[in-house]
């Protein structure tokens, strides 16, 4: 009776064992990531409010690592993704870069200071190379938002190819907004309109100064 | 009488068609928005408003009130709202959640002085985020037909009743006094605004088409909801979601 019940835990512990190892490891990227991120932001702030160029780049830096990109952009690409070349896949994964730093860096420093993140238990892996990181965001005393972060497994290292804050999907809201205006212009026409509403936003961030 | 009937039956029928929202599949059958033409208008208009009043007002508001003070306003219309969120507790059958509330309202409407200190979290009695529309959802009904309301925002066919619930479930229209009444709804609207500022120009920066962009995070965020935070999928189409795990499995 003893032992059957110790082999039991015994076999659950093995049988969980990898499991976690692995949860744990996708946890830390994300923890890792964001620690080494705010702790930059708040240091240089500084530095970083004047200078929208130096603050993209070091978001950049820390960032890309930490994500597959290449993924993201496929996804939130979507069906033309299939289509599309070498050349092309390679200029939207620019464009798509250039649009989510001068749209997310700013509001970033600008909480940085206030922003607490915590880590409520993990959900259960979905596969042995997919996971979902689940955080909670807290900015000053306002109610939590949760932000969960879905990462794949490649050559060993976790890496988060979508951010789903509170429901909503990154990857899948800039789907669809991409995809009705793909559907309407071609992706080389799409592209180009994407390009001149970064040129707008680069023109602000130039004035700003 | 008959006639009456008739007719009741007939929108009946035209609701369920409506709201039988659940056959998916992003790129045929399915659209969420067959009233899209119009939906535009009214987002257009709404957009015009809100740029040339309301995000002004918001935007001298935030310059003007301290962090604390709109904290303050913020949970002072959230312990309002409370009344709302413990009848659809109810009507979803979820009593511990309702008792919850309820000594929630009553803990912040007292010793929260009027809602405006949130007291009640900290003890123990977090709050909720029901709706008659998530109820109706939970009930099993679909999103149904998307609606952009005018000088509201985004909603659907399903959602659309929250509006004249909030009213009705709101003690602050009870207590009415023009004198007060007025003034404070302008507030609500004014301090609502100033909660979605971020939101708002991260809408502005990262859309291409800012209607298609609110339509799908309003989507996503109303499943989630009618779900309590743990949707059966991460997304809110099932066939967008098998596309992206034959996206995945692909590469």
């Amino acid at each position: 009776m003893l032992r059957s019940l110790f082999l039991t835990l015994f076999l659950i512990v093995i049988v969980a064992m990898p499991v976690r190892a692995q949860d744990g490891a996708a946890v830390a990227v994300v923890r890792d990531t964001s620690d080494q991120l705010l702790t930059a932001l708040r240091a240089e702030r500084g530095r970083l409010s004047g200078d929208r160029l130096a603050l993209m780049s070091l978001v950049e830096q820390i960032l890309m690592p930490a994500l597959d990109f290449r993924l993201t952009a496929r996804l939130a690409l979507g069906r033309a993704a299939r289509d599309a070349d070498e050349v092309q896949l390679r200029r939207f994964e620019g464009l798509f870069r250039e649009m989510l730093l001068r749209t997310y860096t700013a509001p970033l420093l600008e909480y940085a200071d206030d922003i607490r993140i915590e880590f409520p238990p993990p959900l259960p892996p979905r596969e042995t190379d997919r996971a979902t990181v689940r955080t909670e965001l807290l900015i000053g005393d306002r109610p939590a938002v949760p932000v969960n972060y879905a990462m794949r497994r490649v050559d060993g290292q976790w890496r988060v190819y979508d951010v789903v804050i509170a429901g909503i999907s990154a990857v899948i809201t800039l789907r669809r907004d991409f995809e009705s205006d793909i559907r309407k212009q071609g992706l080389d026409g799409f592209m180009d309109r994407l390009e001149s509403h970064i040129g707008a936003l680069r023109a602000r961030d130039a004035t700003e100064r | 009488m008959n006639a009456f009937r008739k007719s009741v039956l007939a929108l009946l029928a035209l609701l369920t068609l409506g709201l039988n929202g659940c056959a998916t599949d992003p790129y045929g059958a399915y659209d969420p928005d067959p009233i899209e033409p119009v939906n535009r208008i009214m987002y257009g208009v709404t957009d015009l408003a809100d740029r040339a009043f309301l995000e002004p007002v918001a935007d001298f508001y935030i310059l003007v009130t301290p962090d604390p003070v709109r904290d303050g306003v913020t949970n002072f219309f959230d312990n309002l709202g409370t009344v709302n969120v413990i009848v659809n507790d109810l009507l979803q059958g979820k009593v511990e959640q309702g008792a919850s509330d309820t000594a929630r309202l009553a803990i912040n409407s007292t010793i929260g002085l009027l809602g405006i200190f949130d007291v009640a979290t900290p003890m123990g009695f977090e709050a909720h985020d029901e709706d008659l529309g998530q109820t109706l959802g939970v009930w099993g009904l679909g999103e149904g037909p998307y609606l952009f309301v005018p000088f509201s925002g985004p909603n659907n066919l399903r959602d659309v009743g929250n509006i004249p619930m909030s009213f009705i479930t709101n003690p602050m229209y009870y207590i009415w006094d023009s004198g007060v009444t007025g003034p404070l709804s302008v507030l609500s609207i004014v301090n609502s605004r100033a909660n979605l500022k971020t939101a708002s120009r991260v809408r502005d920066e990262a859309a291409l088409d800012p209607y298609v962009f609110t339509r799908e995070a309003y989507r996503q965020n109303r499943m989630y909801k009618v779900y309590d935070g743990d949707p059966p999928t991460p997304g809110i189409d099932e066939a967008l979601d098998e596309a992206l795990e034959a996206e995945l499995e692909g590469l």
